[in-house]
């Protein structure tokens, strides 16, 4: 299976799905005038990817993104919970900036109702 | 956002969702009621699923409303992004000549003249002064001294180097700092400068009009600050001019 590499841009994140090691990232600022055009190739490739691997660890860098990515983070999320609850081997990082406190809290309210390991981790 | 702050915002949150809350409860005890038809319990479900294709409707009108705001937002941060960077500009600009002005040279200066102190590197600083520059505004009119200002800037950039800075330092004072630059060099770079000024077509501007230029250079950088330095450039300015002006003295 082939990874997914996705650059960012002003108002897409940058998107790199290592198939190879299992290391998800997203990562920049999210405002696409369509979420759901840029997010589709995302869940096609997970949903792909979950068909033949066991293990996943995903990290959102997120500095910015608008309400309909913020559903299409939830339908990122609830692929991951689903291989979660399928017994695999799955983990989510959500990184702020230690001053983003609005993004800290945006990361334990998408963690509030999952089940799966999910880590809300500041740097600097 | 305290604890008790937080759990006002949920329960304002719920109070918002006051109806869909009553709605789910309401379901909750008709399925508790063990005795219920088949027919209630249909009318339940179709009572529900409208409810459900009207919080997707609702769910969906937030979502662009969010997105819209977010974009609106987004705008204003840009343009007050370009505004302040329009105004930071305009904080180390001369306004008539677009050079930089006083204020964003001595601050520069500052930083060079102590890096070339720490590292012992060379530098020489002009300071220059147009000759009889009140003649000029009193015998033609300000209109044609703001022309030359315009003038002699535009011959500075044109004349130094790209790591050279000039800047208007008074009114008819231009101060040019050549970093990394020893005295020799220095003085052809400001010697190209005055011959250039001289040489300017000015009858373009008036027919009568003759401007020149007197500078004073200093590559000393032995005083204890970048002012003393200036100042010392300065004598040499004051000598150019007793000694007949449109020269070049170091």
């Amino acid at each position: 299976m082939k990874s997914l590499m996705i650059a960012g841009t002003k108002t897409t994140p940058s998107v790199t799905f290592n198939a190879e090691t299992g290391k998800l990232e997203i990562s920049g600022q999210s405002y696409p005038e369509s979420a759901l055009e840029f997010y589709q190739p995302i869940m096609d490739w997970l949903s792909e990817y979950f068909k033949e691997r066991q293990e996943a660890a995903l990290s959102f860098r997120l500095q910015y993104f608008n309400t309909s990515s913020s559903k299409c983070i939830l339908n990122i999320l609830r692929v991951f919970e689903k291989a979660h609850s399928e017994g695999k081997k799955v983990e989510v990082n959500w990184y702020h900036n230690e001053a983003d406190e609005q993004m800290q809290e945006t990361g334990e309210e998408f963690a509030e109702h999952l089940t799966l390991p999910f880590k809300v981790i500041s740097y600097k | 956002m305290t604890m008790q702050e937080k759990s006002k915002q949920t329960k304002d949150i719920e109070e918002i969702f006051k109806v869909e809350l009553e709605v789910s409860k309401h379901s909750e005890a008709v399925l508790a009621n063990e005795d219920i038809s088949k027919e209630q319990l249909f009318e339940e479900y179709q009572r529900l699923a409208e409810e459900y294709r009207h919080l997707l409707r609702q769910a969906m009108k937030i979502t662009r409303i969010g997105d819209s705001t977010q974009e609106k937002l987004l705008r204003t941060q840009e343009e007050l992004s370009a505004a302040n960077e329009k105004l930071e500009r305009q904080a180390k600009t001369d306004g008539l000549t677009g050079l930089y002005n006083r204020r964003y040279l001595d601050k520069t200066l500052e930083g060079i003249f102590d890096e070339a102190r720490r590292h012992n590197k060379a530098l020489t600083v002009a300071i220059s002064d147009i000759d009889f520059f009140k003649k000029i505004n009193d015998r033609f009119s300000h209109q044609i001294g703001d022309e030359v200002l315009k003038a002699v800037a535009k011959i500075f950039q044109s004349s130094i180097r790209t790591k050279d800075i000039v800047a208007r330092y008074g009114g008819e004072e231009f101060v040019c700092i050549f970093p990394e630059t020893a005295l020799d060099e220095a003085k052809q770079l400001a010697e190209q400068v005055r011959l250039n000024i001289e040489h300017h077509n000015w009858s373009e501007i008036h027919p009568e009009l003759k401007v020149t230029l007197s500078i004073g250079l200093c590559a000393d950088i032995n005083y204890p600050n970048h002012e003393k330095m200036l100042s010392a450039a300065d004598e040499k300015l004051y000598e150019a001019k007793h000694n007949g002006r449109n020269q070049v003295r170091c």
